[in-house]
């Protein structure tokens, strides 16, 4: 388990932002855990999306695409990055971790909202033609060993 | 006033969509046309050919000039269908041919062309001429033409071998560029797009980046004219209804500039997209009937011809016109389909079978580029709403790698 840090912004700071930003969201914090559903209004081309984020001080920020269900969507193939794709749950890749793009000293709002409706963007695109056109990274087993190593 | 295609099926649109259609038909244009290198590979080509007809000793090569007409003069160019080589046409000018058969020649124009090596093993004839074949880049389609023999009495008229190498025929394809240019270069007038426009889109707080912006065609009757033609060469692909009776070129490319000539000049647009559906839709007001020697005959006139009817064929071949009609109720069907719908998906899927599955792939593609452009140099923004766009908001989108599978 990680330290609490002083530059970790609290769970309360998290939701007044995540609020104030996208207003037509609702969310709580239970027992030290913010959920956050919002939903988001691309522009027509790309659609209309409801995403539920997770999270808490001591893990990344989980990202799920609840409404609709991108599996039916897709026929059940899988866009790429994506951590978990089946018939219930839509989890999205939208940051390289350990890279400082995320980390829990930044706003939820500023960062993972904004990706996810840039990920929804390329995934409309990927439905289109069949081409991921956001690039991205995908893990590599060797590569993470080295990086393991150096680290 | 015809605007019904527009008012019945786009008019209702957001102008993010509208403009959004734009777009995607302008990069799916700029993917039927020949890249730059290809471009200023074809100039070399046809350059040292002419040199080496000019290098001849025979005196009918004295002061030759290659020049390009057609598609690629007047900016029109559209990649053929399921095939690597665009056809670019040229003209042969050959001052001191005059008083030569046509078919001689047209003979001699081979002849020296297969004397140099270079070129030996890319000749094959053709009815009016002779066409360089380069794999995967080109077709150089060249015609000999000589001064007018015809009094045609016209800036840049010429003669040229006609289909049955009998006799010299009047042509100018430099007069009929010249004119189409002058069309082309006329801009169409757009309402609403004004300051009264600005001041309500401050007032209802919208960002003025987001205005419809009217620059987005580059020339709305070349873009026209090539999606025609796309169009046309998928529909009459493998069409055993329509062997060879599919609309040539010109004659929709004429009736185009008709249309938009006189389109630009009778009324403001609200959009680009209104321009390019009204000229489609008034374009067949421009095929004539006169009577000639107490017939009724089907002309579409050479602008700069009023002797020519690009339309001959279509009087003694009725498939011909039956199967023009076929290709622009067709055309318009798959634009009102394309208004149609919304989601970029179903848009790509519409604009497959309007310019088909390789041109409607590079517009997205492109349209993607242009957004990742936007996102590299940090200037996208998040909504309230979620929607990302290049207007500015209190929250840009930071740099990112989706990461993953």
């Amino acid at each position: 388990m990680r330290k609490f840090t002083d530059t970790d912004i609290s769970l309360s700071k998290q939701l007044y932002f995540l609020k104030a930003k996208f207003p037509q969201g609702k969310g709580v914090i239970k027992k030290n855990k913010l959920v956050w559903y919002c939903q988001l209004a691309l522009d027509e081309a790309y659609g209309n999306y409801t995403i539920k984020i997770l999270y808490d001080l001591n893990s990344s920020p989980k990202v799920y695409v609840v409404d609709p269900n991108l599996f039916d969507i897709t026929g059940g193939l899988e866009p790429p990055h994506i951590y978990i794709f089946n018939e219930s749950t839509t989890k999205l890749c939208l940051y390289l971790p350990s890279s400082g793009e995320w980390a829990s000293s930044k706003f939820l709002s500023d960062t993972i909202v904004p990706w996810a409706s840039l990920w929804l963007m390329y995934f409309t695109g990927w439905l289109a033609t069949g081409k991921w056109y956001g690039g991205g990274e995908h893990p590599d087993v060797d590569e993470s060993f080295i990086k393991g190593k150096v680290l | 006033m015809k605007a019904n295609l527009y008012n019945q099926n786009f008019a209702a649109l957001s102008s993010k969509q509208r403009t959004l259609f734009t777009e995607l038909l302008e990069y799916a244009c700029q993917s039927l046309e020949p890249s730059k290198t290809k471009k200023e590979l074809a100039e070399q080509r046809y350059m040292s050919v002419g040199k080496w007809l000019a290098e001849s000793d025979d005196i009918m090569f004295r002061g030759v000039e290659i020049y390009p007409q057609g598609s690629q003069r007047i900016g029109t160019t559209s990649k053929p269908v399921f095939r690597e080589e665009f056809d670019l046409d040229f003209i042969c000018y050959l001052p001191n041919a005059e008083g030569i058969h046509p078919d001689i020649c047209r003979k001699k124009v081979i002849e020296r062309i297969k004397e140099n090596g270079n070129f030996k093993d890319l000749v094959c004839e053709l009815n009016r001429g002779c066409r360089l074949n380069y794999a995967d880049e080109f077709h150089l389609d060249i015609t000999p033409g000589i001064p007018d023999q015809n009094h045609a009495n016209e800036y840049g008229a010429i003669s040229v071998p006609d289909k049955k190498l009998k006799e010299w025929k009047a042509s100018n394809p430099k007069g009929y560029a010249q004119d189409f240019d002058l069309k082309a270069k006329l801009e169409p007038t757009y309402v609403g797009f004004s300051d009264a426009m600005f001041a309500s889109a401050s007032l209802k707080s919208e960002n003025i980046e987001e205005l419809p912006k009217h620059t987005m065609f580059k020339g709305i009757l070349r873009r026209a004219v090539q999606i025609m033609k796309r169009h046309r060469d998928l529909l009459f692909y493998e069409n055993k209804n329509y062997d060879g009776k599919a609309p040539i070129s010109i004659i929709l490319t004429t009736l185009a500039a008709c249309a938009y000539k006189d389109l630009v000049n009778q009324q403001p647009f609200r959009n680009e997209l209104e321009v390019l559906v009204s000229v489609v839709e008034s374009m067949t007001g421009y095929i004539e009937t006169k009577v000639i020697d107490g017939k009724i005959e089907i002309w579409v006139t050479n602008p700069k011809n009023i002797h020519e009817n690009f339309a001959e064929k279509w009087n003694v071949d009725a498939k011909r016109v039956e199967a023009f009609h076929y290709w622009h109720r067709n055309f318009v069907e798959k634009l009102r389909e394309l208004a149609s719908v919304t989601s970029l998906p179903l848009i790509k899927e519409k604009l497959n079978s309007l310019i088909g599955e390789r041109s409607s792939s590079k517009a997205i593609e492109k349209h993607y580029e242009v957004l990742n452009e936007i996102r590299s140099s940090n200037k996208l923004f998040i909504k309230k709403t979620g929607a990302i766009s290049t207007a500015v908001t209190a929250t840009p989108v930071k740099a990112n790698t989706f990461f993953g599978k």
